[in-house]
C-alpha cells in the first residue's frame, strides 16, 4: 500500500470523522447552554452540574481527538471550572455561569469555524477568556479547604499519560508519562468488598444466579441431568469468578465444591449433596450480606459477626439487616415469603439455642433446622424464608423480654418529664424508639410463624406507633408503654402457649389490637389539630404548650373546666434540688391536681420544666404546700391562668370572638359581654366528643365494610342446599348483627351531628367581628364635617355589639362612612336655618346597624332638609326619565338610584355635599345587597342598606316547588294556608295577578320557578311571608319542614339570580334556594 | 488464536468512529461491539462476549465506574479505561484505576490528523496487545 492510497482511505474516513465531529460538538454545545441556562435559575441543581460537565467533556474529548488544541484548551479550562462545582462541592456563581456562557459562544464560533476551515482556532481568540478562568480556578481552589491530589507533579501535568496496573508503559514520543508507581502511591487499589457499589453489584448478581442454581437444582431432581448439570456449571463458574475478583475465599471454596460435584457428576445420588451445598451458597450470601443468623462462618469480612447472638443495642442497622435477609432469602427461594407451612413442627426448632449453634454457616442450617441433629431430610427445610422465621420465632422470647427493658428505659424518660420535650436527650430516646419499632418488626416475623394473624396485626400497629414516635408525630406517655408492656406479657403467654402445644388465648390480645388501632386514631394528625390551635389561642396559653398539647390533654382541659377548675403554669427547676423534684411530682400526681402537660424551656443554661395543670385548689393553698416543698421560693413559681374569670381571656380573644352570642334566628338581640365561659367549656367538650365519636364511627365502619353480606348469605344458602329455611336462624344472626352496626351508626351520625351544629354555632362567632369597628370611627367623621361646614349634629349611634362576618364589613365600611357624610353634610342645615324651620338647632344623625334574619341591615336616618325634589326632576328631565311635572313619591327615590343619574346635592364631585347614591347601589348591588332611599323634604331622609351575610345558620322552612327546593327564614312565616277557590280573586288593577283573599287583606301570589303547570290549583299550599309592610303568598308544591341550614352566598354566575340569596345544603345531597324575601316581596 | 473481540463504550459517536477506524485495520483485532453508555454494554455485555473493553468514563445513564465494577464481576474482559483528562484533574481516572481497571490511558489526541494517527494508534494498540497477550510482530 502507498502513502498515497492510505492517505486516499484515510480522507474518506477523515471526512466521516469531521462530519461526526461538528454533529457531535454542536449536540454537546447544546447541552451546555441548556443546562447553563437552567442553573442560572437553580445553580445547586446537581444533575444539571453533571449535564453540563459531561457537554463539556464530550466536546473537548472530541476536539483533542481532533487535534484542535486551541478549541480543546478552552473547553479544558471550563471543564476544570464545572469539576470544581461537581466534585470539590464549589459553589457555582453567576460570575462563574456568565463566563461559561462566554466560553460557549466562543466555542460555537470556533467550531463553525473548524468545520469550514477544517483548522483549529486562532489561540489569540481564546487567550484572554484562558486567562479569566485561570484566575476563576486559582481563586476557587484556593478556597478550598480540601488538598490536591499530592503526588501527581506539576511536570506531570501534560495530559497525555498511560497507566496500567502491573506495569507503567512508557511512551517514548511523550513528553511526560505518569509511571504505575507514582500513580499507586495516589490512590491504593480498593478492596472490592470495601467499596458498597461493588458489593452491592455482586449481590444482585449473586442472587440472580443462586436463584438460576435453584431452579436448575430442581430441574435436576426432576430428571434432567445434562442440561441441568451444565447450567450449574456455568453459574458456578460465573459466581466464582465474581468472587474472587470481590475476594470472597469462603465463597470461592464453597463454589470449589460445588464445582468438584458437578465435575465428577455420576449419579442421582449427589442431588442431596449439590442441595446442601445450595443452601450453604445461600447461608453464605446472607453471611456476606451481613445478616448471617449464624455466627462466625470463617468469612473475615462478614460485616456483623456477633449479630444474632444478641440483638444489637441500637436498631436501624439491624433494622435494614433483616429486611435485606427477608428480600434476599426470599428472592433467592422464590417462595412465597409470608405462609407459613402447614407441616411445620414447632417443637423441633426450640431446642437450638444460640450457643450450640455451629460455626460454619453452611451447618448451622441444620442446627436451627433440627435442632442439632443431623440433615437427614433436606427438602423439608428448603425454604430458607421460612427459616428467617424460625430464627425470628426462636428468638421471639428473647426480643420480647428486651423490649420490656426498652420499655423501662423510656420509662425513665417519661418519669424525668422528659418525654416529649425538645432536643434534651432526644437522641437517646430516639435509639430506645427504634430499637423497640425493629423488635416488632422481627417479632411480627415470629408471630407469622406462629400463624397468630392478630398478633401479628397488632405488632404491625404497635410498630406504627413506635415509627411515629420517632417521626416526631406523637409522644411516648405512660398510656404507650402499659400497652407495650400488656402486649409484651399476652404476647408471651401465647408463645408459650404454642410451644407447649396448648392452644393460645387470644382475646386479650384482640382487645389490645382495639386499643392500639384507637391510640393511632387519635394520633392522627389532620383531623384535629387546626381545632387544637384554634383552642390553645383561645386559652391564651403560653406559646411553648402548642408544641406539646395532645388530644388527650384537651379533653383534660375540657374535663377541668367542667369540674370548675383553675388553671396555672408552675414553671419548675427540678434538675438542682432532687428533693424538690420528688416531691413535686409527688404533689402533682396526688388526687387535687390535674396534670395536665408539661413542656421543657430553656433559661440561660438551664432547662426548666413548665407545667400545665388544672386544679379546684385554690391559690394560696398552693402557694403554701410550694413553700413546704420549696421553702427558698428557687424552684418552683406558679402563674394563674386566668381562664375562670374571663377577665384575661376576653382581652386575648377581643379581635376574633364577637362580643355577643349569636341567634340562631330572628332580630339578634343585643348582648353585653364577652363569649361566655360556657361556650367555650362547650366547644372544648364538644371537639372531645367528636374525636372520640369519629374514633367509634371509624371502627363501626370499618366493620361494616369487612362483612361481605352477599357473600355470607350467597355461602350460608348454598350450604343448606339452597333451602334458606334450613339456615334461617344463622340469616338472622347474619342481618341482625349487619343491621345492628347500621342503626349503631345512625345513632353515630345523629350524636355527630348535634355536635357539629354547634361547633358551627361558636365558630360562626369566632369569625365574626362587632360592628363597632366600623361605627367607631363615624363619630369623629361626623363631627369634623360639622364643625368644618359650621353645623352642630349630634350622632347615635346603634348595634354596635352586632357580630358581622369580616366580608360584610369589607362590603359595608364604606358605603356606611360616605352615607354618614352625606347625611351630614347634605342633609343637615346650619343651626340658624334649623331654629328658622322651627327645628333645634343640633341636628341628628342616626346609624343603627342590626342583622334581620340572613341580612344586615345598617339604617342612616338624619333630620335635615332631605333631597330636593325639583332638582331630582329636573336631572330626570334631563335624562329623559320623566315627562310631565308631577312627581310620584316613589319616583323620587328610584330616580336617584338608577344608574346615570349621577350626584345627588351637588353638581360636581368635589362638592362635599354631593353623593352619587346610584353608584353605592351599583356597588352593593354587585355584593347581592342593595340601598333604598327615602326622602321628605325639610323633614330628613333614611338611607337604608341592606346586605346578605356570606354565611350564615338561620332556621329555614324547607319546601318544594317542582323539583327545587326552596328555604325560606322562619320568622318571615306568617301562616300557611291551604287555598279555597274562593280565596282566590283575581285583581283588576294588577294586570289579571293572582291574588290570595286574606281576612281582610289581598296578598299577591307569586309562583315559584319550579311550580308544575305554572298556575295555582286547589293542591298548592300557600305560604304567606311578609316582611315590613309587605307580604306575599308563595305557591309550593310541598312543604318539607323546618330545618336549620347554614345558608352560602351564591357563587359565579349564580350570582346574578334574582330573588336568591343564597343556597343550603339539606342533606341528602339536595341544595336549597334561600329566597331573599326582600325582593320577593318588592 | 481467533482475533481477539474489542468493545468499545463511549457516549461520543466521533469517539467510537475514531477509535474503530485505528484499531479495525488490525489483523488481531476484531470491533466486536458498542454502546454509547455503561446501561447498555451491560445490556449487550452477554451478547459481544468482549475480550476486551475500551471504556470511557463520563457517560450519561450508568458512568464508566459503575459499568466497570459490573464488567469485572460479570465478565473476564479486560478493561481499559479511555480518559481525555489528566490525572491531576481527574479523580474520576485514578478512581477507574483503583477499582480494578486494568489500564488507564489518555484518549488518542490528535488521533485524526494523518501524520499522527500512527504514533497514537500504536500507543493505544500496544496497550491492548499487551493486556491480550499479543505477540507485537
Amino acid at each position: 500500500m502507498t502513502n498515497k492510497e492510505t492517505h486516499n482511505d484515510y480522507s474518506d474516513e477523515l471526512e466521516e470523522v469531521w462530519s461526526l465531529f461538528v454533529e457531535d460538538g454542536r449536540e454537546a454545545l447544546d447541552l451546555v447552554e441548556e443546562t447553563l441556562l437552567g442553573l442560572e435559575s437553580n445553580p445547586t441543581d446537581t444533575g444539571q452540574v453533571a449535564r453540563l460537565f459531561r457537554g463539556l467533556h464530550t466536546f473537548k474529548g472530541n476536539a483533542r481527538m481532533m487535534g484542535l488544541s486551541v478549541i480543546e484548551l478552552l473547553a479544558h479550562h471550563a471543564e476544570d471550572l464545572v469539576a470544581l462545582v461537581r466534585d470539590e462541592g464549589v459553589a457555582l456563581t453567576s460570575a462563574m455561569i456568565d463566563l461559561l456562557l462566554e466560553v460557549l459562544d466562543c466555542s460555537r464560533v470556533m467550531l463553525n469555524h473548524a468545520m469550514t476551515q477544517r483548522r483549529d482556532a486562532d489561540a489569540a481568540q481564546v487567550e484572554g477568556m484562558v486567562a479569566r478562568l485561570e484566575v476563576m480556578l486559582a481563586d476557587n481552589t484556593r478556597n478550598q479547604v480540601f488538598s490536591e491530589q499530592p503526588s501527581v507533579s506539576d511536570d506531570s501535568a501534560d495530559d497525555t499519560f498511560v497507566l496500567s496496573v502491573d506495569e507503567g508503559v512508557q511512551v517514548p514520543e511523550e513528553p511526560v508519562s505518569v509511571s504505575t508507581e507514582e500513580f499507586i502511591l495516589v490512590e491504593e487499589l480498593v478492596d472490592p468488598s470495601t467499596d458498597p457499589l461493588y458489593v452491592q453489584i455482586f449481590t444482585e448478581m449473586a442472587n440472580d444466579e443462586v436463584s438460576r442454581l435453584h431452579t436448575a437444582l430442581d430441574a435436576l431432581a426432576g430428571g434432567e441431568v445434562e442440561e441441568s448439570i451444565q447450567e450449574i456449571a456455568v453459574i458456578t463458574h460465573n459466581l466464582m469468578h465474581a468472587a474472587e475478583r470481590m475476594g470472597y475465599d469462603h465463597l470461592v471454596a464453597l463454589l470449589g465444591d460445588l464445582d468438584a460435584v458437578v465435575e465428577g457428576w455420576d449419579s442421582e445420588a449427589q442431588i442431596v449433596e449439590l442441595k446442601r451445598l445450595g443452601l450453604a451458597l445461600s447461608q453464605e450470601l446472607a453471611d456476606i450480606q451481613g445478616v448471617a443468623p449464624s455466627t462466625g462462618s470463617g468469612q473475615a469480612r462478614s460485616p456483623e459477626p456477633e449479630k444474632s447472638v444478641q440483638p444489637s443495642p441500637r436498631g436501624p442497622s439491624r433494622d435494614r439487616l433483616v429486611e435485606q435477609l427477608q428480600k434476599t432469602v426470599s428472592e433467592a427461594l422464590t417462595i412465597e415469603p409470608l405462609l407459613p407451612d402447614e407441616d411445620i413442627v414447632y417443637e423441633d426448632i426450640f431446642d437450638a439455642q444460640p450457643s450450640q449453634r455451629p460455626l460454619r454457616s453452611s451447618d448451622s442450617l441444620s442446627g436451627i433446622a433440627g435442632g442439632g441433629a443431623a440433615i437427614s431430610d433436606l427438602s423439608a427445610v428448603s425454604d430458607a424464608a421460612r427459616l428467617f422465621k424460625q430464627w425470628c420465632a426462636v428468638r421471639a422470647c428473647d426480643d420480647l423480654a428486651r423490649l420490656d427493658k426498652v420499655m423501662d428505659e423510656l420509662e425513665q424518660f417519661v418519669r424525668q418529664f422528659l418525654a416529649g420535650s425538645s432536643g434534651l436527650m432526644w437522641d437517646e430516646k430516639l435509639a430506645l424508639v427504634n430499637e423497640a419499632a425493629y423488635l416488632l418488626r422481627a417479632i411480627y416475623q415470629a408471630c407469622v410463624f406462629y400463624k397468630l394473624e392478630q398478633a401479628a396485626h397488632l405488632t404491625l400497629a404497635m410498630e406504627d406507633l413506635y415509627v411515629r414516635v420517632a417521626q416526631e408525630e406523637m409522644r411516648v406517655d405512660e398510656a404507650l408503654l402499659d400497652l407495650t408492656r400488656a402486649y409484651v406479657t399476652q404476647l408471651r403467654h401465647a408463645i408459650e402457649s404454642i410451644r407447649g402445644g396448648e392452644t393460645p388465648e387470644l382475646a386479650a390480645l384482640a382487645d389490645l389490637l382495639g386499643q392500639t388501632k384507637e391510640m393511632l386514631y387519635l394520633h392522627s394528625e389532620s383531623h384535629i389539630s387546626q381545632a387544637t390551635m384554634a383552642m390553645l389561642d383561645l386559652l391564651n396559653l403560653p406559646p411553648e404548650f402548642k408544641e406539646v398539647v395532645t388530644p388527650e390533654n384537651l379533653l383534660e382541659i375540657s374535663r377541668a373546666l367542667q369540674a370548675g377548675e383553675s388553671f396555672y403554669t408552675v414553671l419548675a427547676d427540678l434538675n438542682y434540688d432532687g428533693e424538690v423534684g420528688q416531691s413535686f411530682y409527688r404533689w402533682s400526681k396526688s388526687d387535687t391536681v390535674r396534670l395536665i402537660t408539661n413542656v421543657t424551656v430553656f433559661q440561660d443554661k438551664r432547662s426548666l420544666y413548665n407545667f400545665l395543670l388544672a386544679t379546684s385548689e385554690s391559690r394560696e393553698s398552693i402557694l403554701e404546700t410550694f413553700a413546704r416543698m420549696d421553702p427558698q421560693g428557687r424552684y418552683l413559681s406558679l402563674e394563674e391562668c386566668s381562664l375562670r374569670e374571663g377577665v384575661n381571656l376576653e382581652e386575648a380573644v377581643s379581635d376574633q370572638v364577637v362580643r355577643e352570642p349569636v341567634h340562631r334566628t330572628g332580630r339578634v338581640v343585643e348582648a353585653q359581654g364577652a363569649v361566655s365561659m360556657e361556650a367555650l367549656t362547650g366547644f372544648v367538650e364538644k371537639m372531645g366528643e367528636l374525636v372520640a365519636t369519629r374514633a367509634t364511627l371509624h371502627r363501626v365502619v370499618e366493620r361494616l365494610t369487612e362483612v361481605d353480606l352477599i357473600e355470607t348469605v350467597a355461602r350460608l344458602v348454598k350450604q343448606s342446599g339452597y333451602d334458606w329455611q334450613r339456615v334461617r336462624r344463622e340469616l338472622q344472626i347474619s342481618l341482625g348483627s349487619w343491621i345492628n352496626d347500621l342503626s349503631g351508626l345512625a345513632q353515630l351520625e345523629a350524636e355527630m351531628g348535634a355536635v357539629v351544629d354547634q361547633f358551627q354555632e361558636v365558630a360562626l362567632a369566632l369569625r365574626a367581628r362587632p360592628a363597632a369597628e366600623i361605627l367607631n370611627p363615624l363619630q369623629r367623621l361626623i363631627q369634623n364635617v360639622a364643625q368644618h361646614q359650621g353645623k352642630m349634629v349630634k350622632l347615635d349611634i346603634e348595634g354596635a355589639n352586632v357580630g358581622l362576618d369580616h366580608s360584610a364589613m369589607d362590603i359595608l365600611a364604606d358605603p356606611i362612612h360616605r352615607l354618614a357624610w352625606f347625611a351630614v353634610a347634605h342633609g343637615i342645615e346650619k343651626p340658624v336655618q334649623r331654629l328658622e324651620a322651627g327645628k333645634q338647632a343640633t341636628g341628628r344623625v342616626s346609624v343603627a346597624v342590626s342583622k334581620i334574619a340572613d341580612h344586615v341591615q345598617v339604617v342612616i336616618e338624619d333630620d335635615g332638609r332631605g333631597i330636593d325634589p325639583d332638582a331630582t326632576l329636573g336631572r330626570a328631565r334631563e335624562l329623559g326619565w320623566a315627562n310631565d311635572d308631577s312627581i310620584p313619591a316613589d319616583k323620587l327615590s328610584e330616580w336617584v338610584l338608577r344608574e346615570g343619574f349621577g350626584l345627588v346635592g351637588g353638581s360636581h364631585c368635589y362638592d362635599v355635599e354631593s353623593i352619587d347614591l346610584a353608584a353605592i347601589n351599583a356597588d352593593l348591588q354587585a355584593r347581592r345587597g342593595r340601598l333604598s332611599v327615602a326622602s321628605e323634604p325639610g323633614q330628613g331622609t333614611r338611607l337604608s342598606l341592606d346586605i346578605p351575610l356570606d354565611t350564615v345558620v338561620i332556621d329555614g322552612m324547607v319546601m318544594r316547588a317542582g323539583d327545587v327546593h326552596y328555604v325560606v327564614p322562619i320568622e318571615v312565616v306568617r301562616r300557611i294556608v291551604k287555598p279555597e277557590e274562593t280565596h282566590l280573586v283575581h285583581s283588576s288593577a294588577d294586570g289579571g295577578q293572582r291574588m290570595l283573599r286574606l281576612d281582610e287583606e289581598l296578598v299577591p301570589i307569586q309562583t315559584l320557578a319550579g311550580n308544575t303547570g305554572g298556575g295555582i290549583s286547589q293542591e298548592s299550599l300557600l305560604l304567606v311571608v311578609e316582611t315590613g309592610e309587605r307580604g306575599v303568598a308563595l305557591a309550593v308544591d310541598e312543604l318539607i319542614g323546618q330545618q336549620q341550614v347554614l345558608v352560602q352566598p351564591l357563587q359565579g354566575c349564580l350570582t346574578d339570580i334574582q330573588s336568591v340569596s343564597g343556597c343550603a345544603m339539606l342533606g341528602e345531597g339536595d341544595v336549597g334556594m334561600v329566597l331573599d324575601i326582600n325582593r320577593v316581596t318588592a | 488464536m481467533g482475533r481477539k473481540r474489542v468493545m468499545i463504550v463511549d457516549d461520543a459517536a466521533m469517539m467510537r468512529l475514531v477509535v474503530q477506524n485505528m484499531l479495525s485495520s488490525d489483523p488481531n483485532l476484531k470491533m466486536a461491539g458498542f454502546a454509547s453508555n455503561g446501561k447498555e454494554a451491560l445490556e449487550k455485555l452477554a451478547e459481544v462476549q468482549p475480550d476486551l473493553i475500551l471504556l470511557d468514563i463520563e457517560m450519561p445513564e450508568m458512568d464508566g465506574l459503575e459499568f466497570l465494577r459490573h464488567a469485572r464481576l460479570k465478565s473476564k474482559a479486560k478493561v481499559v479505561v479511555l480518559t481525555s483528562v489528566a490525572p491531576k484533574g481527574s479523580p474520576k481516572a485514578m478512581q477507574a484505576h483503583a477499582l480494578g481497571a486494568d489500564a488507564v490511558i489518555s484518549k488518542p489526541s490528535g488521533a485524526v490528523s494523518y501524520d499522527l494517527e500512527e504514533k497514537r494508534g500504536s500507543e493505544l494498540r500496544r496497550t491492548i496487545y499487551r493486556l491480550l497477550g499479543i505477540e507485537d510482530s
